[in-house]
């Protein structure tokens, strides 16, 4: 402990880097477990559907047809031309929503009602 | 925090990736692991296609690694030039430099992808303390092959749940990168605390 004690004295900046590096272990390692606990819950299992998802990732996540989904958004290809910025093939809700004019949570809730109606049986 | 990221990844895709692994070389403040992650999940889901992920994340990274040994290089030579006249901190820089050079290959291997935060500390280290330039590009190459094959793996394995992956993974980081650092400092102390009982 002394000898501890002697270290920290003579190698002030280095000893406190190894205090805060073993707190930020603590920290992380609360977080991680809180994070768990979280997602282990089964009334998390069901991702949300968010304005960052595009019709294919949503397709992927729920186990639908992604084709039919983008369509039932109203993402035609005649809309998908108005699209300015990024790349036309990966369209995300958001991107649907500014090209329609709607606001996203409308299009968030035609999506989610579309999942509601079509995700397959468990 | 990371809806925008996602967004932005879906909106500009394959150079975004690129510009990503570079600048998070240069400890820039950029969540590449994510972007990585998030790529993953985007080429399970088909909007992203995986060689053009893969070149893209790992040329990026390639370079990013070699700007921040040629900067570590250069500041190296100053530090040097810097610390003369202070005979405790040069010891502490010469031993700095020791450990380096006989530790320095697997240092850069592991801190690609298992203490990836660490990273770009490691590449101008390594360029400070003069490690070889082919050892450092060999072991660097490699470590950026583990962290974005690892990464993109874990992004399409996860690709039905992306939240969930990027919250555990920004833990996990965090975590493992802590636990270097403790590891690093409490061994590099253990050593000089073993010297002084020697003395």
């Amino acid at each position: 402990m002394k000898r501890w004690f002697g270290i920290a004295r003579h190698h002030p900046l280095m000893s406190i880097g190894f205090a805060l590096a073993l707190c930020a272990v603590l920290f992380f390692a609360a977080g991680f477990m809180r994070q768990a606990i979280y997602w282990s819950d089964p009334a998390h299992h069901e991702q949300p559907v968010e304005g960052w998802m595009t019709p294919r990732y949503i397709a992927n996540s729920w186990g639908v047809d992604g084709h039919e989904l983008a369509k039932h958004l109203g993402l035609t290809e005649r809309l998908t031309e108005r699209l300015t910025e990024g790349p036309k093939e990966r369209a995300t809700l958001q991107d649907i929503a500014n090209m329609r004019g709607l606001p996203i949570e409308a299009i968030i809730s035609i999506a989610q009602d579309y999942l509601t109606d079509h995700k397959p049986a468990q | 925090m990371s809806d925008t990221l996602f967004q932005l990844l879906a909106s500009y895709g394959i150079p975004l990736l690129a510009l990503t692994t570079f600048a998070s070389c240069l400890a820039a403040p950029v969540p590449s692991s994510l972007m990585l992650l998030a790529a993953g999940a985007f080429v399970a889901s088909g909007d992203l296609g995986l060689s053009a992920v893969m070149s893209a994340a790992f040329g990026g990274a390639l370079l990013g690694d070699q700007l921040g040994y040629a900067l570590g290089r250069r500041g190296g030579g100053y530090v040097e030039g810097k610390l003369a006249t202070r005979p405790k901190r040069r010891r502490l820089y010469a031993h700095a430099r020791a450990y380096l050079l006989s530790h320095g290959g697997l240092g850069v291997f592991l801190s690609r992808w298992l203490f990836s935060p660490l990273g770009p500390y490691a590449n101008l280290a390594a360029g400070a303390a003069k490690l070889s330039w082919a050892r450092f590009a060999l072991w660097a190459a490699a470590g950026e092959a583990v962290w974005v094959a690892l990464y993109v793996s874990l992004g399409r394995i996860f690709s039905h749940n992306l939240t969930m992956a990027s919250d555990l993974m920004t833990q996990a980081l965090g975590l493992l990168a802590a636990l270097g650092a403790s590891v690093f400092l409490g061994r590099w102390l253990w050593k000089l605390s073993k010297q002084r009982a020697q003395r």
